[in-house]
């Protein structure tokens, strides 16, 4: 019998890693900016964060939560109504209007890297 | 009624599973506002003049901070909750699991505190903001 990969197996998969993920983000994002309380260090830091490597994690955090956030709706619609029985196309959707958001939300993130705006 | 928890403990965890729910709508609305307003409104640049200019606002200012302090509580909580339900799938020893239960509080609680003194706390430095005080002076004395 050979291992198969189910909707849902999936979408509980990904809800997992990715609410992980934004947990780790969570705690370093109160952690950094509690050290930030004067204007130079504050805009140092921001240098920092807008150079292309943070710009491409800002993304990554981006995408992590739009799914997470889409998916966490989708179990709401599971729990509290008929959701049940339209996880499967419910889950499709979510993928869907993830990859639309997600690239959407990363135009103006990304303009910082390929644009003029340094 | 204790054979499906592990344990015998009294707790289904019913509670925490209804407040992940409540929590989750609560971030729908906040995180969206926190994107929204901090990321993907004027330049999408984030500076201290820009933060100044949020947080001491005299009228908006209390509203972000309120805010802010509300969304630091409910991701926290909605977060560490849901690390809580990951460890309670893979961990089964009851004495393991009260130590790791007790480490997430205690990590939730420094970095509630460590989050609310830094929006609580958030204030130009004197000579930043000189200009404008020396400017509320001029004006309560003009009048």
């Amino acid at each position: 019998m050979r291992f198969h990969w189910y909707t849902g197996q999936v979408a509980w998969v990904l809800h997992r890693i990715s609410g992980l993920a934004i947990v780790l983000y969570l705690v370093l994002h109160i952690w950094s900016i509690s050290k930030l309380t004067d204007p130079t260090t504050f805009d140092a830091e921001m240098d920092l964060y807008s150079k292309p490597l943070f710009k491409f994690g800002e993304v990554a955090v981006l995408a992590a939560c739009v799914f997470h956030a889409l998916n966490g709706i989708r179990i709401l619609l599971v729990d509290f109504a008929a959701g049940a029985r339209y996880h499967k196309p419910l889950f499709y959707a979510v993928l869907a209007l993830s990859v639309v958001v997600i690239a959407v939300g990363a135009v103006p993130i990304l303009k910082h890297v390929f644009g003029g705006g340094g | 009624m204790n054979g499906y928890k592990y344990g015998g403990s009294k707790n289904t965890g019913s509670i925490g599973w209804l407040l992940q729910r409540i929590t989750a709508v609560l971030l729908l609305l906040l995180l969206l506002a926190h994107f929204v307003v901090i990321h993907y409104s004027g330049t999408g640049d984030v500076n201290f003049n820009i933060v100044k200019d949020r947080l001491m606002h005299p009228v908006w200012g209390p509203v972000w901070r309120t805010l802010t302090l509300l969304l630091l509580a409910t991701a926290l909580f909605h977060g560490l909750n849901g690390v809580w339900g990951v460890l309670l799938d893979y961990i089964k020893k009851g004495a393991l699991r009260i130590w790791l239960f007790s480490l997430i509080v205690t990590i939730g609680l420094i970095l509630v505190t460590l989050g609310s003194i830094t929006i609580l706390s958030f204030q130009p430095p004197a000579e930043a903001g000189t200009n404008a005080e020396a400017e509320l002076v001029e004006q309560g004395g003009g009048q």
